[in-house]
């Protein structure tokens, strides 16, 4: 597949969390719709956001697994954790989880035991199956991260480490912006028009990541010259992609109910992956 | 070097034949065996002591282990290698050498496999069932390292995750140069398991549990 035309895509987190963390249809989705762009630009705090959210879900599960260590009492967490409102995982991810590529039978299951000791037993196998496809897909993830993009937008307040490994447990520090002010709100706070335009649409929608967002907006527009927390610039969210897109871009995201009124409201395109893929079709 | 010279530490193992000795450098540190040059020009080895390399972050057994894997040169493609087997067998016990007898199997037949996937797919898929079959046990010689860990996950998860649909000729060839990679090193390190089993996906081979691709999902508030 060859671009086009000169056309840019702009991509945000959750096609980038596509793109690194997840198996057939949506990787390729994304991976093809991108083909379709002849300028790929990735925003620096996408990364942030990665790193902040998916990435630190499977850091979370892998070091469960190493604390714990037994897979049988992960799982059993996890299915707890659950049924409360805190919920760390869907309920279709703790389920796949219940699956194991080693399956064999009991004779060679006891066999294996008697040879090996308790590292062959089945919840060893699968407690070692997933930290070590976990800590591979991090690792993984964070050296593809870059690959076929051109970054845009650093951030000084924010530093990329890689993640690293301590007493067999992973850490993603920093996942947050660090001393230094931040550099995104100067841009930001300079475009009150933008903000209250973003404002008025992020009202129209009742969900508690909307209103974080609104009341973001609403700080920054009150005070200018106030810069902004590390809270505010998560809760800013989709808005910074809408903000920092360039005009003639298409912002790329899975989350279009979100993302798509904002950027809309500013006179900007965002489009799902299938949707490229369906505008393209036959071409 | 004469045996004068040599470390009262030392223990002389069963290559006390020829005259010709080329030692690891940290032999006094540890009752390393001590290679002849002559056995191991007769196991087909090339004794390049130049190259071996201090690594003081893994410590005086993997100084040794390290050492003992640059004098030589890499192991032949298929088929066993008594001197490295014997080696490692004395150094590290019983799991290592289990590993390295599954690594010799598995070898031979992803070997096997890449010589027949011209003329005969289906021998060269049966193969590659049979290294399947393989690494369940040779996953439970992971206490040897991670990355021996995770790069035979990787490798039983590119298996798997085709579901029965067999593998293509550059695939196939893959994998046989990462099962050579971990017979010639099983202490692979985790940053180096990574890179091989990124290569992998490259060949459009998925090594990621499905499960991991749910994970991914924010769960809704």
């Amino acid at each position: 597949m060859s671009p086009q035309n000169k056309q840019t895509v702009y991509v945000e987190t959750t096609v980038l969390t596509d793109l690194l963390l997840k198996t057939g249809a949506l990787k390729e989705q994304a991976s093809s719709a991108l083909g379709f762009f002849e300028e790929k630009l990735l925003p620096v705090y996408a990364i942030k956001e990665f790193k902040a959210g998916p990435l630190r879900r499977f850091v979370w599960l892998h070091n469960k697994l190493v604390v714990l260590n037994s897979f049988s009492a992960t799982l059993d967490i996890l299915q707890r954790v659950s049924r409360t409102p805190q919920r760390y995982l869907t309920s279709t991810a703790i389920e796949a989880l219940k699956t194991t590529a080693y399956s064999i039978g009991n004779i060679k299951a006891r066999e294996l035991v008697k040879k090996y000791g308790p590292n062959a037993t089945l919840d060893a196998m699968q407690r070692d199956e997933y930290r070590l496809a976990l800590r591979m897909a991090v690792e993984k993830a964070w050296k593809n991260r870059k690959r076929g993009f051109r970054i845009v937008q650093p951030v000084s307040c924010y530093i990329e480490v890689a993640p690293q490994e301590k007493r067999g447990q992973l850490s993603l520090e920093p996942t947050s912006c660090g001393e230094m002010s931040c550099r995104l709100w100067p841009k930001i706070a300079e475009q009150p028009q933008v903000l209250a335009t973003l404002r008025a649409v992020t009202d129209t929608v009742s969900n508690a990541e909307h209103k974080r967002r609104s009341q973001a907006l609403h700080d920054i527009e009150r005070k200018p010259n106030v810069p902004l927390s590390r809270n505010q610039c998560v809760n800013l969210g989709d808005a910074v992609f809408a903000i920092f897109a360039p005009k003639d871009s298409t912002i790329l995201s899975t989350n279009l109910r979100d993302l798509r009124p904002l950027a809309e409201s500013l006179g900007k395109t965002c489009k799902s992956p299938s949707e490229v893929l369906a505008t393209n079709a036959g071409t | 070097m004469s045996s004068k010279e040599m470390s009262p530490n030392f223990s002389v193992s069963r290559y006390t034949t020829g005259d010709k000795w080329v030692l690891p450098p940290y032999s006094e540190l540890s009752s390393a065996p001590a290679l002849s040059a002559a056995s191991m020009h007769e196991a087909g080895h090339t004794v390049a002591s130049q190259q071996l390399i201090a690594d003081p972050s893994l410590g005086t057994g993997g100084l040794l282990i390290r050492a003992a894997m640059e004098l030589v040169n890499p192991v032949p493609a298929v088929g066993e290698s008594p001197l490295v087997d014997d080696l490692f067998s004395q150094l590290r016990g019983s799991t290592l050498s289990s590993a390295l007898h599954l690594l010799n199997e598995a070898l031979a037949h992803s070997q096997r496999a890449f010589d027949a996937i011209d003329s005969d797919p289906v021998s060269a898929d049966d193969e590659m069932q049979q290294l399947q079959a393989i690494l369940p046990e040779l996953f439970c010689c992971r206490s040897i390292g991670d990355g021996f860990g995770a790069l035979v996950n990787s490798i039983q998860y590119a298996l798997v995750n085709r579901e029965g649909f067999p593998l293509t000729k550059s695939q196939i060839s893959l994998l046989l140069g990462a099962i050579r990679k971990l017979r010639e090193a099983p202490f692979i390190s985790f940053g180096d398991a990574v890179n091989l089993a990124m290569t992998f996906e490259d060949a459009e081979l998925v090594i990621d549990p499905p499960a991991l691709s749910h994970l991914a999902d924010e769960p809704t508030e």
